[in-house]
């Protein structure tokens, strides 16, 4: 515990914020949806890491549970949302997001 | 909470009942589950209390008079919804008790955000709301515009989630708690890293600015809206602002509320742009549900006022006041519009011509509801605009001003509708095929949008 | 020695994240997206949190990320398939991103200074300490979590469902 205090608490803000961005790069840039979804779930850990970091530096509970309930998270986004895209992949044959862009007409 | 219990157990009763071979007794079930619950509710919220539910599982939530006032609300829009649903629901038939069940369930997410002192349960309040909705958005499986709405809606959500979570994130690093009160007393007393916390009250504004779809973080709205089907958009139109409203409320007058300073001026700029934009554009529409998804957004534009004003007495009962009027008028709407458009697969506004000589009760009701919508003396939506600006008026007078022109604006675009129904010579030969589930619950709302009109202070002084 | 074992890690996640974005087999993506994880995991048993490290290797790589594969695999993805964005798009996005976190980066600089409790509790992350949390105090979350998770296991399961006409 004591040698972990030689990390300032500042770096593992950074980590969490490059990771974010990187994710919110990936939504951004990325068409097919799956690997958008994906770039979602980077995000999500980045924001975990960010958590348990101050978690630990805090000693309080509290920022770990909240991880769990992150993950809980997570994982119900990730059915509900590759039940989407199958069932969207049935009708196009294709999870490309911008071909499904009728409604704007 | 004894609301969200009953709302849970319908749905689980809903969901077995939907696999036996009769499913007329779905609707009944999950009316009498809203209606029982809704009874509770008002019967705490008027006397008895919350009961021994508060202060019990360390504080997690809190039933006050005004997540309590903000159930009913939700409440009362979900039975309106569930009633029309013998309409909107009449082509499902294996599926029919999972989407009762589902709207339960989503329901059961906004009631948790009403009486959230945690953000966890903000959280799962709100991804309880979402993700059942994204679902169905696309619950007509093999529509393609219902499953586009569907993809955007839910890559929107997850992306919203990702943003609203890093700034829960920076709060909880900076004011070290995930309860609203203890993060209130740390920014006042100073026990906090400004830094942090200002970054992550920014992230949250835009997380739920996503949620309740205001400008600039409108744009999934429309397409979504358009997409679902009839019934479902009503419920994120109602619902869902209403829950997204009462959540941010809830967040920002009571855990931010000693940052009040360094937000009001982002949610001022946010409040303005909303207003303006949404009212520009939806002007251009022809399409009645893309107006109507305009529309909500500039109504959230109106609510933000409440938002700006939490620290004036009276802006919680402006802003549930708003939401039920707000609730009601667009539910009543859709009411009107299913029975039109879907028959005759025409959402343009050139579908309603005439309509006052076919069906001279849904016309009449469509025109109370835009009425109201725009806020006309004497509507119960004109109650709602006036005690939300007096609320605002001390603090932003030129957000007035500017809300003001908005809703005079928006006039022109809900009186199309009325203009076409009354006042319109070429006639179309659209059936209007309603049900008697639909004539009731244009009754109901009728109802209660005359007893807001008549009492406007009943319900703003409940809180 | 921490501050090394930090770097590293830190320095594997970012480029393997980099690589997830920027690959064009999304198959490839998964599989660089589970490496970040681990080095995530690492981070997680760096900051004395073993349980959570466990937990995450076993929901993220094990089940959420298996999940992904295999969706891709059934859909038959690969790099032929891979629909892709514009270069003036992605130029956009790039610096879309990049402003985000010079903004986040600036806003942050410098502010931290934690509430450090005066004694410090290394056993916060061990399964003892979390459990008893998380079944007194956030008992009510975890249980409204089971609504979520039904919830979910219904939509999808309705998403999922062929049409029958009874």
């Amino acid at each position: 515990m004591e040698e972990l205090r030689t990390i300032p608490i500042e770096y593992y803000l950074y980590l969490s914020t490059v990771l974010f961005c990187i994710g919110v790069l990936g939504v951004l840039m990325r068409r097919n949806a799956i690997v958008v979804l994906m770039c979602v779930e980077l995000m999500l850990n980045a924001v975990n890491l960010l958590l348990a970091a101050f978690s630990t530096y805090l000693s309080d509970a509290q920022g770990q549970i909240m991880v769990f309930f992150i993950m809980v998270v997570a994982a119900a986004e990730a059915a509900v949302g590759l039940g989407i895209l199958v069932m969207i992949y049935r009708n196009t044959k294709s999870t490309d997001i911008s071909l499904l862009d009728k409604l704007r007409n | 909470m004894t609301a969200l219990l009953i709302i849970f157990a319908t749905a689980i009763f809903v969901l077995f009942a939907g696999l036996t071979k009769n499913r007329s007794w779905l609707q009944p079930l999950a009316l009498t589950g809203c209606g029982l619950a809704l009874g509770v509710t008002l019967f705490e919220l008027l006397g008895a209390g919350p009961g021994g539910w508060n202060h019990m599982y360390a504080d997690m939530f809190e039933f006050t008079d005004y997540a309590l006032a903000f159930s009913a609300v939700a409440l009362v829009s979900a039975l309106l919804i569930i009633g029309l649903s013998g309409y909107g629901f009449r082509s499902l038939h294996d599926t029919l008790g999972d989407n009762y069940g589902l709207i339960l369930f989503s329901l059961c997410g906004a009631l948790c955000m009403f009486s959230f002192t945690n953000l966890t349960m903000l959280f799962l309040g709100i991804e309880i709301l979402s993700i059942p909705l994204y679902v169905l958005a696309g619950s007509r499986r093999n529509d393609l515009s219902g499953n586009e709405a569907a993809l955007k809606y839910f890559l929107m959500g997850a992306f919203t989630t990702g943003i609203l979570l890093f700034g829960m994130a920076l709060v909880y690093g900076a004011t070290a708690s995930f309860d609203i009160h203890s993060i209130a007393s740390a920014i006042s007393d100073g026990r906090h890293s400004a830094g942090m916390l200002h970054t992550g009250i920014i992230l949250i504004l835009i997380g739920l600015g996503f949620k309740v779809s205001a400008v600039p973080f409108h744009f999934w709205a429309p397409d979504v809206y358009t997409g679902s089907p009839n019934l479902i958009t009503a419920f994120m139109a109602t619902v869902v602002k209403t829950a997204g409203f009462a959540a941010f409320y809830r967040l920002f007058s009571v855990g931010f509320a000693p940052a009040i300073d360094f937000w009001s001026i982002p949610v001022a700029g946010m409040a303005a742009l909303t207003m303006t934009v949404a009212n520009l554009t939806a002007i251009f529409q022809t399409d009645f549900k893309r107006m109507i998804a305009y529309s909500s957004i500039s109504h959230a534009g109106y609510l933000l006022l409440a938002i700006l004003a939490c620290d004036v007495p009276g802006s919680e009962g402006a802003l549930l006041f708003y939401s039920l009027t707000y609730s009601v008028a667009t539910i009543l709407a859709f009411g009107a519009y299913m029975t039109i458009a879907e028959p005759n697969d025409d959402g343009s506004f050139e579908a309603f011509n005439g309509m006052s000589k076919k069906q001279p009760l849904l016309a009449a009701v469509l025109a109370i509801s835009m009425l109201s919508l725009a806020g006309i003396p004497p509507t119960a939506g004109f109650f709602g605009k006036y005690f939300l600006f007096t609320a605002a008026f001390a603090k932003y007078p030129w957000l007035i001003v500017l809300a003001v022109i908005n809703s005079a604006v928006s006039i022109y675009y809900y009186f199309k509708i009325i203009i076409a129904m009354y006042f319109t010579r070429e006639e179309n030969d659209y059936a209007v095929v309603t049900s008697p589930g639909i004539r009731w619950v244009v009754v109901l709302g009728l109802l209660l949008i005359a007893f807001l009109t008549i009492v406007p202070g009943s319900v703003y002084a409940l809180i | 020695m921490t501050l090394y074992i930090f770097l590293t890690l830190a320095i594997v996640s970012v480029i393997t994240a980099l690589l997830m974005v920027f690959s064009r087999n999304p198959v490839h993506s998964v599989l660089f997206l589970i490496l970040t994880f681990f080095a995530i995991a690492g981070q997680y048993v760096l900051l004395n949190a073993q349980f959570l490290a466990v937990v995450h290797i076993i929901v993220y790589a094990g089940a959420i990320m298996v999940l992904f594969l295999f969706v891709l695999m059934m859909l038959n993805l690969n790099s032929e398939t891979e629909p892709q964005k514009s270069t003036m798009w992605k130029i956009m996005a790039a610096i879309a991103a990049g402003s985000l976190l010079l903004t986040l980066t600036g806003a942050l600089r410098g502010s931290v200074q934690l509430a450090t409790p005066v004694q410090s509790n290394p056993r916060v992350g061990l399964v003892e300490n979390l459990g008893k949390v998380l079944f007194t105090d956030f008992v009510v979350p975890f249980e409204i979590a089971g609504i979520l998770f039904l919830a979910a296991m219904v939509g999808a399961v309705l998403v999922g469902k062929k049409d029958l006409k009874l």
